[in-house]
């Protein structure tokens, strides 16, 4: 079928010859419309596992939406006022897992609006506060995130609920921690522990011990870290929660990958996509296709470590995850460094590290930045030493916050 | 057979229901299977052109990117923040509201000059707006505003004015509305500020139109369209043929409305306005409702569904909503277009969309009528009838107490 649409790049276009020379901006259009994943699709051979991952459908955001709007409408009318909020609690964070997370927000925004100045719902109030501080979290907006923080905290905090002020240190915990700030971070989870009464509350307990195991894997402690995630998977385990567990393979998978036991990586990151496959996981799919990604690079395995960052990209930009984005052009930067594409490898770190940058992610750039470096050094470039002291510099410090 | 999402949700419904299985009937109302599944087979070749528009693909926002990365490296930081507003406008017009809120942080961040602060806060206050955040886009403009008023930017707070109006339109508030666009004109020269002009045009067009002063709306309408054609902006375009159908529609001249739709659908692919696109399929499907023709309303509503969704413009889905329910009716399946009004009605009044609650209370009205349910009919009436009022709709409140009359005589 003739298909005349505009593509974006057309606008691109008409934009950038306005603020670049003419030869300039015909070299970089022309560049941009060649394929970033250039020569690295030849000779894919593919397990049956590896096929059904990177080929999953991704479902249909406007199904679900279908479904959940009418659950919203009808249960308003079903169920007392606690009982519903509580369920557009439930729903909230069930589309924040399948990667809904604008759906996910104007429920709990909804939410927030029906209880807000109401002192009959301040555990709700608070509750539905936390929820949002997640869903801006999980894009990448640190302040929003932290704004809502504060809202539960302080209403928690008022109504002397110890659980929910014990959720509010964890949640300031994953923001610290995302930001790379681990020191922080390790004091907030802890205040967190302090909070909780491990008996009354498995699953809070159970995801901060999540937590500080990501923590003591980045800082190099991995037998504690090994103890905190073998303590929270018997938690999510006695709670049979498949999408938390999941979450803690994901994390095992990184600890491994760090420890360079690539194939047991391998097995942690499957369980952990089987699993979020089975749950509508999606956003915890993305990451765990990256995770795959990294260790095909390190297996000299191009093809598939660039069919799994396409699908990872394909997730990430579903569900607005410039986190992940960030990661992925680091993966494929380095999958055409393999390839001695030189230029584009270097284009696609340079993404990396603006987009970890503009996020405020300084693990991600330093991580991203040593491999820039590892890369202009082998092609003896002067400006590799930058890169190389800027992540060094960072490497050490977050070690010596240990 | 369920799919995994399915029975996640039956899992969770069972918490809050038990096994209790009229409840369980309740919520099992089924939608059409087909609902936002490509299209159709049976449909012309022509709608099924007009239909074909890919969404949100991430190949895009790789360009995006790399486009980013590569300018900031090479152009020095005011060039590069200025070409930062442009690129969020395009983000905008593609429906990728996420990334246009992201670069005109990044802009905001990262640029020393006020105005150019300014310019990316009314950018984000837009991307707000275009996701019904009301409250957020209405401080973020008066932070804009501030700005504007410290190098006194009349063309600027002329921005703020349209912008502001823009939302109390969406929101019913139609003479406050008019006040801001009025303002807006009270601060530029329309001979020489072309664009801000030829959009305040189509803005009063609508006011009007609001007003069912089906004339005046089609005197702006169209010199808001013979100015946006002479600018080249093609965008708007569409977005005005789309404004001038609507007038049309609601004038009972439906084939004019159609050609209208047409032209707007023609321009918002070719020049990729996916938001406005969004709407001209929604305002078709209603032309189509009104002839007859089913079918086909069926299929853009659908498109319109899809696409309402990817953009999260909820004020347009809680329209789309609506239009389903009244298909639903036209199809005689009563108990799913009950399902869906409800829905419009939940979300538009959330958003405090008045003018669209009181119409989603009238489709209420006309189902109860038709299912003969003349208690819930004549609640509906009053409902809608206070809603109407509140924002002056005049013919409405008459055709409404009309029928109020009759029925309790």
């Amino acid at each position: 079928m003739k298909n005349d649409n505009k593509n974006i790049v057309t606008d691109l276009r008409s934009l950038i010859v306005n603020y670049l020379t003419e030869e300039s901006a015909k070299d970089f259009m022309k560049a941009l419309e060649g394929d970033i994943s250039a020569g690295a699709n030849e000779s894919l051979v593919i397990s049956e596992q590896d096929k059904s991952q990177v080929e999953y459908k991704l479902p249909k955001g406007i199904d679900q939406r279908l479904l959940i709007d009418k659950i919203v409408t009808d249960c308003e009318k079903l169920l007392p006022k606690q009982k519903y909020y509580s369920l557009l609690l439930d729903l909230s964070q069930l589309m924040l897992f399948a990667g809904e997370n604008a759906f996910s927000l104007e429920i709990a925004g909804d939410l927030l609006n029906k209880v807000n100045s109401n002192d009959e719902y301040l555990s709700v109030q608070a509750e539905t506060s936390l929820m949002i501080s997640k869903i801006h979290w999980a894009q990448a907006q640190w302040d929003d995130c932290s704004y809502y923080i504060s809202e539960a905290m302080q209403i928690f905090k008022s109504i002397k609920i110890k659980s929910g002020i014990a959720k509010c240190e964890n949640m300031l915990g994953t923001l610290y921690g995302e930001k790379g700030e681990f020191d922080e971070a390790r004091k907030h989870l802890e205040n967190a522990l302090s909070y909780l009464n491990e008996e009354d509350d498995i699953l809070s307990h159970a995801m901060i011990l999540t937590n500080l195991g990501i923590i003591n894997t980045i800082q190099g402690d991995y037998n504690m870290a090994i103890w905190n995630y073998k303590n929270s998977i018997e938690r999510f385990e006695t709670l049979n929660d498949s999408r938390r567990l999941s979450r803690v393979h994901h994390n095992i998978g990184m600890l491994y990958t760090r420890m360079e036991k690539y194939d047991a990586a391998l097995d942690e990151f499957n369980k952990c996509i089987t699993l979020s496959l089975d749950n509508s996981y999606l956003s915890n799919c993305a990451v765990a296709y990256i995770g795959k990604a990294f260790i095909y690079t390190k297996l000299k395995n191009p093809a598939l470590a660039n069919a799994y960052t396409d699908k990872a990209m394909e997730i990430a930009y579903k569900i607005d995850d410039t986190l992940s984005i960030a990661d992925i052009y680091k993966i494929k930067g380095m999958i055409q460094n393999d390839l001695e594409n030189f230029e584009l490898s270097e284009e696609l770190f340079e993404n990396s590290i603006r987009l970890n940058k503009d996020i405020e992610n300084r693990l991600n750039e330093a991580e991203s930045s040593a491999e820039m470096g590892k890369l202009l050094q082998k092609n003896e470039r002067e400006e590799a030493k930058t890169y190389i002291d800027a992540a060094e510099d960072y490497f050490k410090e977050t070690m010596e916050q240990k | 057979m369920q799919n995994t999402f399915e029975i996640e949700l039956d899992k969770l419904l069972k918490e809050y229901f038990g096994d209790d299985n009229l409840c369980r009937f309740n919520l099992n109302i089924d939608y059409p299977q087909d609902a936002g599944d490509g299209i159709s087979e049976k449909i012309n070749e022509f709608y099924r052109d007009q239909l074909q528009i890919e969404v949100g693909s991430y190949a895009e926002r790789i360009k995006i990117d790399r486009t980013i990365t590569f300018s900031e490296k090479r152009l020095e930081q005011e060039k590069f923040c200025r070409f930062l507003l442009n690129l969020g406008k395009i983000c905008i017009s593609d429906g990728k509201l996420d990334l246009a809120a992201e670069i005109f942080r990044k802009a905001n961040r990262q640029s020393g000059n006020i105005t150019l602060k300014a310019e990316s806060l009314l950018g984000l206050a837009d991307v707000l707006s275009r996701r019904a955040n009301w409250s957020r886009s209405l401080d973020t403009i008066a932070e804009a505003r501030m700005l504007y008023k410290q190098t006194d930017d009349k063309i600027g707070i002329a921005k703020c004015e349209n912008l502001c109006g823009s939302i109390l339109g969406e929101q019913g508030d139609i003479e406050s509305a008019q006040k801001h666009f009025l303002k807006s004109l009270s601060l530029i020269n329309p001979e020489v500020d072309l664009e801000i002009a030829a959009n305040l045009e189509t803005n009063l067009g609508i006011i009007s139109h609001i007003k069912e002063n089906s004339l005046d709306s089609l005197k702006h309408l169209n010199k808001a369209l013979m100015m946006q054609t002479d600018l080249g902006n093609y965008k708007n375009v569409a977005e005005v043929n789309l404004n001038i159908g609507m007038v049309h529609l609601d004038t009972e001249k439906y084939e004019l409305a159609i050609a209208a739709f047409d032209e707007g659908i023609k321009a918002a692919k070719q020049y990729r306005f996916i938001p406005v696109l969004c709407l001209i399929y929604l305002a078709k499907s209603k032309a189509l409702i009104e002839m007859n023709e089913i079918h086909d309303a069926v299929e853009f509503v659908d498109k319109a569904l899809e696409i309402s969704h990817s953009i999260d413009d909820k004020l347009t889905l809680a329209d789309i909503y609506k239009v389903k329910g009244i298909i639903e009716r036209h199809l005689k399946n009563y108990k799913v277009s009950e399902s869906y009004l409800l829905s419009s009605l939940r979300i538009n009044k959330a958003l405090k969309n008045e003018m669209n609650i009181a119409e989603t209370y009238l489709e209420l009205a006309v189902l109860n009528g038709e299912l003969k349910d003349s208690n819930s009919k004549d609640f509906h009436l009053r409902c809608s009838l206070s809603y109407y009022r509140e924002i002056n709709a005049a013919s409405k409140v008459k055709k409404i107490e009309e029928i109020l009359s009759v029925e309790a005589a």
